[in-house]
């Protein structure tokens, strides 16, 4: 019994770690890859962003932790069954609330607030006076500021035909309107700036990190459809994604060599989910086009995780059941 | 024998090893060819893989720390300490080493392969898009420009078999008319035997059977450029210039007067102090086309126009090669210096430039435009030029029609009068080889090395976001080797803790299961790279230059302190 105490409390614990950690991590990317938006950071922005990073790292870090508690069931299992049972529920649990809860936390007053804070991009960037500033249509340069007037101003616009290039003595900064907006002295309204829209290139992930994650995306983004409305199919998918990890363990007895048995189940997992995420999926919604919306394609997909499922638990319970002398102890 | 147990890092340094030939391997069994015109050299497989390499060098390390400990870990359980303890320190030094390789690597080799793959790549993607204009070109009729466009093809890679071959192939569609206009087109290239001869003698015969003395000699010309002692090629340009003379001297004495004051006026342009080469080669181009027999007047006409690229560009060539989107264009802005001729003040001018690319054969860029300003911000010239190249340490600006003297750049004055060198543009007070860094959109500086991030840093203090990236990518830079160091140990830690006995019993085939390690770890080690990159971009924007460089050296410090210390701990209670 202490031993599937023991399993039951690692989830927790993995799960909570996971789903911090990974949510902080991407928050920041989200702050980092965007940085045109924001060319000063407070740190104030991670906790606005962290509701909608933990409702992106709920199924990952859910199913990370199921697999790594897994792992130690093998290990100690304690009451099989109790265990196997614990798991699941608990991962049904995170799985099938999580989302609606998460969903509760997000404020939009905050997301309003970071959208305010990106509209006055001008002002931040009133830091930078002698160097030339980016922005979406071109560039700016100042070179003193006082109150709201800026003095010896060049704008460029690139948008535009030429001459691209306008110089002013002195400029007023206006916030009044959805972007900032700079007025010469006269008062006519002199030109306005956006912040950069692109992505910074040296802080993207690259080809290999984006291809191997971006073959689970559609999975990701599948789970969180479901969440808002098709309640039916959220419980199906996710008891198949946990029936999936718990019946791919079968792999942790292929060796007594620990460590290579969890490369293979990491390899097997991962394969499924691509299969079913990057195929299934993309096939099914194919065929809808074709076919129209119909029970059995919305099936199909289900019934390949049910497949594999039912096959590992066949192979572990029924063809090669287990003897608890079979695994490595710790 | 020798259990390798007692030195881990010698399975580490196998994994590199087989990762490294592994890549080769898969480059010789599935090349990678970014041009179907180009040839897969061993240069590119080499390239290829080593950079492949690179990008799976920590998950390599991992892995083979991952394996070392998984599989020889029982040596360790020694009663010995102070055994343990130099095994220990053993392994710490050697991976520490490989690390330092790692770094070396990265900071030496890497962004020099990285930038040749990668202009490689750009300029295949170029010469495609050439040879597929050729092609249409030639679809439609218009032989001069298909062979135009085929010779710029040629030119990004001199001595590829079928751009040869196609050339040549245009070459010998033309006729004598389209020769010529296409030879008073282009600027005179290194020609290639490979084709040149045999096809240039053929056609200098057929002139001469034809009567046709001037193109008889200009084509046997043609082929003593390459091969001076071909004596077929001699015997036509001598019994084709004997001929020719009797017309020219038939001529009467007042058009060779006349002639040959012209002739003395051009000769004065391209020898003067300072010689006029563009004048020189449109009036040299207009005594041609009046007296195309005139021997004195052909010899300085292409004298002036093997001149022209020293001081000028072809116009219709800038606009052709900037209107490709295969090229990657920059839009640039920066601050040049200048003292004018005219004035004692210095000018301080903003340039904007809409579009720069870079091609094999120099820079060129589209919508110019520049204001000056003297001391205290009074505005002295402002003015915009549709298309220029750089040539030396200036913008030229001076682009030309080859064929039509009156159609050449002029740059649109919007205020003063702009302060240009007449033969060269606007001259440059910085490195022309740095304007590509003035790109402010999207410019990724893993291509280059620390020590150039740092120069490039000092020439890029007015440009205040990109100062600021090229700054939190050389943090990142130094960081790393820190935490790949702080990942491989951490990688141990769970090979000690997975460990089985050294002899398993189906562990043996088990070793197939190997190259799985690599595999898993790289998406692993990748993930975790990528947030230790963000987690330092984070704390540098989050928390300022000194505070955010500080509490990433110290995070890294301090995973690398906690995995140690958990390491040593493994090694003991083992």
């Amino acid at each position: 019994m202490k031993d599937t105490i023991i399993v039951i409390l690692w989830y927790c614990v993995i799960f909570i770690g996971t789903v911090i950690v990974t949510a902080f991590l991407f928050s920041i990317t989200q702050i980092g890859l965007n940085l045109p938006s924001f060319p000063v950071i407070k740190p104030g922005y991670v906790f606005a962003i962290f509701p909608q990073a933990l409702l992106q790292m709920l199924l990952p870090s859910a199913l990370f932790a199921l697999f790594v508690a897994s792992v130690r069931m093998r290990r100690k299992p304690g009451i099989r069954i109790i265990s196997y049972a614990a798991l699941a529920s608990l991962s049904m649990i995170l799985l099938l609330s999580g989302p609606a809860t998460i969903r509760t936390m997000i404020n939009p007053r905050i997301v309003e607030t970071l959208q305010t804070e990106e509209l006055s991009y001008g002002l931040r960037d009133l830091v930078y006076p002698n160097s030339i500033i980016a922005t979406r249509e071109g560039s700016f340069y100042f070179e003193e500021v006082k109150g709201s007037t800026l003095s010896s101003v060049i704008h460029i616009n690139n948008t535009g035909n030429s001459p691209r290039i306008s110089a002013y003595r002195s400029v007023s900064l206006s916030l009044a309107g959805r972007r900032p907006e700079f007025f010469s002295p006269d008062g006519k309204s002199a030109f306005s700036v956006s912040p950069r829209s692109e992505e910074v290139e040296p802080f993207k992930p690259g080809p290999t990190l984006e291809g191997i994650f971006g073959m689970l995306t559609p999975l990701g983004a599948q789970y969180l459809t479901l969440s808002t409305g098709k309640y039916e199919e959220l419980v199906i998918l996710s008891a198949l994604l946990v029936a999936l990890v718990l019946s791919s363990s079968v792999f942790l007895r292929l060796s007594r060599w620990l460590s290579a048995n969890i490369m293979f189940m990491l390899t097997i997992l991962y394969l499924l989910l691509v299969l079913y995420s990057s195929v299934a999926l993309s096939l099914v919604s194919q065929a809808r086009e074709v076919m129209g919306d119909n029970i059995l394609l919305t099936l199909i997909p289900y019934a390949l995780l049910a497949f594999f499922s039912g096959l590992f638990f066949i192979f572990d319970f029924i063809l090669f059941p287990m003897r608890r002398s079979s695994l490595p102890d710790a | 024998m020798r259990n390798p147990a007692t030195t881990p890092s010698s399975i580490i340094f196998g994994i590199l090893i087989l990762g490294f030939l592994f890549f080769v391997l898969t480059g010789l069994i599935f090349p990678e060819k970014s041009d179907m015109l180009q040839q897969m050299r061993a240069q590119e497989l080499w390239g290829n893989a080593f950079l492949r390499f690179m990008d799976v060098f920590p998950a390599l390390l991992c892995s083979g720390a991952m394996i070392a400990y998984s599989l020889f870990i029982q040596t360790y359980r020694h009663p010995n300490h102070q055994r343990v303890f130099k095994a220990v320190f053993k392994d710490i030094i050697s991976v520490l080493v490989l690390v330092l390789l790692f770094f070396i690597l990265r900071e030496t080799l890497e962004p020099g392969v990285r930038k040749n793959l990668q202009e490689k790549a750009e300029l295949s993607r170029f010469s495609t898009a050439l040879f597929n204009e050729s092609r249409k070109r030639e679809r439609e009729g218009n032989l001069v420009e298909a062979v135009n466009y085929m010779r710029l093809a040629l030119d990004t890679n001199r001595t590829n078999p079928e751009k040869i071959t196609e050339h040549a192939r245009l070459l010998a569609l033309l006729d004598d008319n389209q020769y010529l206009r296409y030879k008073a087109m282009t600027v005179p290239i290194e020609t290639l035997k490979e084709f040149d001869t045999g096809e240039l003698l053929r056609r200098a015969q057929s002139a001469f059977d034809q009567g046709n003395y001037i193109l008889a000699y200009f084509l046997g010309k043609q082929v003593l450029e390459n091969d001076s002692t071909n004596s077929r090629a001699l015997r036509i340009t001598a019994v084709a210039l004997e001929r020719d003379y009797r017309s020219i001297s038939a001529r009467t004495e007042s058009q060779a007067g006349e002639l040959a004051r012209t002739i003395q006026a051009g000769y004065r342009l391209l020898t003067d102090k300072f010689p006029d080469y563009i004048r020189a080669y449109y009036l040299f181009l207009d005594l041609y086309n009046k007296n195309p027999n005139e021997e004195s007047v052909k010899k300085y006409l292409s004298e002036a126009r093997s001149k022209l690229p020293l001081v000028s560009f072809y116009t219709q060539e800038a606009q052709f090669i900037l209107s490709f989107d295969e090229i990657k264009k920059r839009n640039i802005v920066f601050f040049n210096f200048q003292i004018p001729a005219d004035s004692k003040e210095p000018v301080r001018e903003l340039i904007s430039i809409r579009e720069l690319v870079r091609i094999v054969d120099g820079v060129f860029m589209r919508d110019i435009e520049v204001i000056g300003f003297l001391p205290g911000n009074r505005i002295q010239y402002h003015y915009n030029v549709p298309v220029g190249k750089v040539i030396g340490g200036f913008i030229n600006i001076n682009g030309i029609n080859p064929d039509n003297a009156a159609d050449r750049i002029k740059p649109a004055v919007y205020q003063g009068t702009p302060s240009l060198d007449p033969t060269a543009g606007i001259k440059l007070s910085i490195n022309p080889d740095d304007l590509e860094m003035f790109a402010i959109s999207q410019e990724s500086y893993k291509y280059e090395n620390t020590g150039n991030l740092w120069r490039l840093a000092g020439v890029m203090q007015e440009h205040a976001q990109v100062q600021d990236l090229i700054t939190v990518e050389i943090l990142i830079r130094m960081l790393e080797p820190l935490f790949i160091f702080a990942i491989v140990l951490f990688f141990s830690i769970l090979g000690i803790r997975n460990q089985v006995t050294y002899a398993t019993d189906r562990g043996r085939v088990l070793y197939l299961f190997i190259p799985l390690f690599p595999l898993v770890l790289s998406v692993f080690t990748g993930f975790l790279m990528y947030s230790h990159r963000m987690a330092s971009v984070f704390l540098y924007y989050s928390m300022g230059p000194v505070f955010g460089i500080g509490a990433a050296v110290l995070l890294n410090i301090g995973l690398i302190g906690l995995s140690l210390i958990l390491y040593t701990r493994k090694h003991f209670t083992s």
